[in-house]
This record gives structure tokens, sequence and C-alpha cells, in this order.
């Protein structure tokens, strides 16, 4: 993930996270993301069920889908995001390495694989 | 075996920037009908479709429309491979090496970034199911080398990057197909850069980003869909002779063949386009040929252009006599060479520079190739 260049496509986090989000404040925002993990990982997986995995035949036009295919997009990158930010907290890795595979971001049944699952 | 191996000749992207109107189709229009050529290669050349993001999609596409066109009225099959990323979509800044800003990745390769929306307008522009399309094209391919063109191929940690974005990019293309309804054009990616050279903040060789992208793609349970082929840019078997004798290759490696080999682990589940009775999974070498200088690296400083010449003539022909006739050649669908006018800074053309723009020996041996 390119840090600087998260497509949030709509995703807000909660709580404090949001917040920082909101502002802008970027540093402090990873800060949160890394200290708390399961806490967004959880809100994530969530809003990943509540949208499953976009097809074309469930939405109204191709608009909508690929903004909800985008929203998809964006809950698994902010995945991402949020474990590469518990790597910095924990063991000091970089912010913007690159995605460790042996986790899936995504299980057979599209629901999101967290790190502690 | 390849079963089809169908046979293209790629253009050069000058053609549609504007900087070198012996790129255009209709400059070589003659060569790809006496070579019994059927498939061409056009570049949508993102930055020159859309300078500003307030450019119309369409407004700036007279050139292109007009390229495609010819294609189509000749009868041949039209890949249409996007370019470079204007600066308002991707970064002013220069990269590694000197990379220039148009080649940065776009920013936003979500199915709702600008790049999407490129994306979706060629696949109307050119769609063979619209009744108001500008021209017919089959195949967008979705990028160029990314993993030696564009940047940046590695994080700050050193870690590699590039291959993550171009599974992202291939997810988002075949989104938006999908959405689309499946009709033509299809979706080839990623356009592999068949590099050896290890990797660093300007290359990622090409087995390792073969598999970042895989097991992207993997981690997020994607699969390939049936309008979905893998591109590939094959160079560095011709130019090596890996595609020559058995006695000359006794190992017998081809990375075309390795690139599939990854494709075809059940790890992936890759499926993509099965073909029409041919091998999947499919490998389309959508570039490829010999490069002059490296062939004098390989064969001699010294040697003179009509010995250049000949040894070009002689591996294309061995390349691709190994595709229809070992299993080099199965699974690939498709072989092509880069450029009928060469290009002095990129040599690999099959006539010479304009001017004079003459035949070399390797025009004749490609035109002697069957083509299904």
């Amino acid at each position: 993930v390119n840090v600087t260049h998260f497509e949030s496509k709509g995703l807000v986090f909660p709580g404090r996270a949001g917040q920082l989000q909101r502002d802008g404040a970027f540093p402090s925002l990873l800060a949160e993301l890394g200290a708390n993990y399961p806490t967004y990982h959880a809100f994530l997986k969530e809003e990943a069920a509540k949208l499953g995995r976009p097809r074309p035949a469930d939405y109204e036009n191709l608009q909508s889908y690929l903004d909800a295919y985008a929203k998809a997009q964006a809950i698994v990158l902010a995945e991402v995001l949020l474990r590469n930010c518990r790597g910095h907290r924990s063991r000091g890795r970089a912010i913007d390495t690159a995605l460790d595979t042996s986790v899936p971001l995504v299980d057979p049944s599209d629901r999101l694989v967290g790190l502690d699952d | 075996m390849a079963i089809l191996l169908r046979k293209g000749v790629s253009l050069g992207a000058g053609g549609v920037i504007g900087s070198r109107p012996e790129q255009t189709f209709q400059s070589n229009a003659a060569f790809y009908a006496e070579t019994n050529t059927t498939w061409t290669k056009i570049w949508a050349d993102w930055p020159t479709l859309q300078p500003t993001a307030t450019t119309p999609l369409g407004q700036n596409f007279g050139g292109l429309d007009s390229q495609v066109q010819a294609a189509n009225a000749a009868g041949r099959g039209v890949i249409l491979t996007v370019y470079r990323c204007p600066t308002w979509a991707g970064t002013t800044s220069t990269g590694p090496g000197g990379r220039q800003a148009v080649f940065h990745v776009p920013n936003d390769t979500s199915t709702t970034g600008p790049w999407a929306q490129l994306l979706q307008h060629l696949m109307v522009r050119y769609s063979s199911s619209n009744p108001g399309a500008q021209g017919t094209v089959w195949f967008i391919e979705i990028c160029n080398e990314p993993n030696v063109q564009m940047w940046p191929q590695q994080n700050s940690d050193g870690s590699l990057a590039m291959g993550c974005k171009a599974a992202q990019m291939m997810e988002t293309a075949q989104a938006i197909h999908d959405g689309m309804g499946g009709a033509l054009p299809w979706i080839l990616g990623p356009g592999t850069s068949d590099t050896v050279a290890a990797s660093s903040p300007t290359v990622t060789r090409y087995d390792e980003f073969v598999t970042q992208v895989l097991e992207t793609l993997r981690s997020v349970q994607w699969v390939a869909g049936p309008n979905t082929i893998w591109s590939h840019h094959n160079y560095t078997d011709i130019e090596d002779g890996r595609f020559g004798t058995p006695q000359s290759n006794p190992s017998g490696f081809c990375i075309a063949q390795d690139v599939r080999a990854r494709l075809a682990n059940q790890r992936y589940h890759w499926q993509g386009w099965q073909g029409a009775g041919e091998s999947p999974p499919l490998v389309f070498l959508t570039e490829g040929g010999t490069r002059w200088p490296v062939l004098r690296d390989h064969f001699g400083q010294g040697l003179s252009d009509a010995q250049v010449e000949g040894i070009q003539a002689s591996v294309i022909g061995n390349a691709h006599l190994r595709l229809q006739n070992t299993g080099d050649g199965v699974g690939i669908g498709m072989f092509f060479n880069y450029l009928f006018y060469t290009d002095p800074s990129f040599d690999a053309g099959l006539r010479y520079a304009l001017p004079p723009g003459n035949a070399r020996s390797a025009y004749s041996t490609w035109a002697g190739f069957s083509n299904p």
C-alpha cells in the first residue's frame, strides 16, 4: 500500500481513527491503527460482510456496481494498511512494505481474514 | 506445440503520440498485407488522449480512431495497449534512475478512479456490440511492462511493490469488463517484461514479478475470468537462443513456458480464456523479437549489418519453428514482433528505420510464417 495515496472511496474508520482520518492527521491515524488492530479489523470485517463481493447482476446499473466494487477494494486495501501499521508498531517494519500473503486477505467465502483469525 | 500461433506486429507508441508518423497503422498497412500478419498492436497513450483531468474522454481520440478503423478496414485484429500515465493522475516527480513522471503507476487503480474510467471508455468506444463504436478492438492490454517501465518498483524498505499494483489493475479491468457484459474487447495483461536482471529500484525480475501478481490475486481469491488472458513480452528467449535447436539449448528452459507454468500452478486457480481447442492456461506473447544491440552483445560487436540481419532472421525463424513444433509452444496463443520500421532506440524492427526503411532479412522470414 502506498500510504500517501490510500483511496478511501468513502470508507471512514469509526472512533478515533475516523476523526483523525477526517482531520487529515495521517501520521496519528497510522499510529492509532497500529495500536488497535483488533478494533479496526472487526469494523472492516463487518463492512466487507455487508457488501460481499459485488456482482453486476446485483446492481441497477454499471456505475453503482463499480462504486460498490471500489468500496470493496478500499476495504481490502484498508486491511493491508491496518496490518502494515500493526507490523510497524510491533516490529518496526516499514508501513509501505510488501503485502505478506502468507495470511490471505479474503477467504474462499469472501470473508475478510484477520491476522489473529 | 502451439495450436494456433496468431501472428502480429506491434507498432510503436510514437504513432499515436505523434512523434513518429511512420509508426501509424496506415504507414504500415502494406507490410501487414505483404507478410500476411493478421494482428496489430496500437497504443492508447493516456497523456495524449487525456492531457488534463478536465479533458473529456473522446475529445482527443481522432488519431487513435483513424488507426483502429484503418486496421479494421484492412481486416486486422487490433490489440490496444494502455500506455503511460498523465501527471495529473500520477505524479510530476521523476523516479529512480530518472524514470519519467509519465511512467509512474496511476495513483488510483480502483474501479472508480480515472484509470478505470479510461478503460471503461475504451471498452465502450471500441466494442463490437456498440452500434456507435468508433472501431473494433479485440483486446485491451491494460499496461505495458510494469516490471521495467513503470515505477515505483519497490517500497521504502526495498520490498517489491509493482506486482501488487499490477494485480489490482488486473482485478479492476476484469471487474469493469464483467460489468459491461463480457463483449469484445477482452482483457490482456499485464504485459510482463521478460527481464532477468536482478530486482532493483528500477526493475523487477520477471519471475519475482509474476509470483507477486499471482500471490496478491490469490490473497483476494480472484480468479481470471473467461475473457482474460495473460500477456507476456518475449525477447530474451529469442535473443539468448532459448528457442534455438535442442543442441543449442539442452536445458530446454524457456521463460515464456516458465511464466505459463506459474499460471498453471493450482495454487493460483488461474483459469482465463480457455482458447479455441488450445491448451490453457494461455499466454499471449504481445511483444517480442530481437534487439540488434543485444544480438551484437551475444554474437560479436564487430558484426556487419548484413551479418546481424542474418542472425536476426535465423533466431526469429528458430523461435517460430520451436513454438510451432515443440513443447515450448504449448499454450502460447500469439507471437508478436516489435515493429516493422525499426526504432533506432529500440532496434528490433523487421525493416530498417526510415530513411530508407528497407526490408531486413527477417522481414521475408516473417512473411513465410504460417498464420492460422
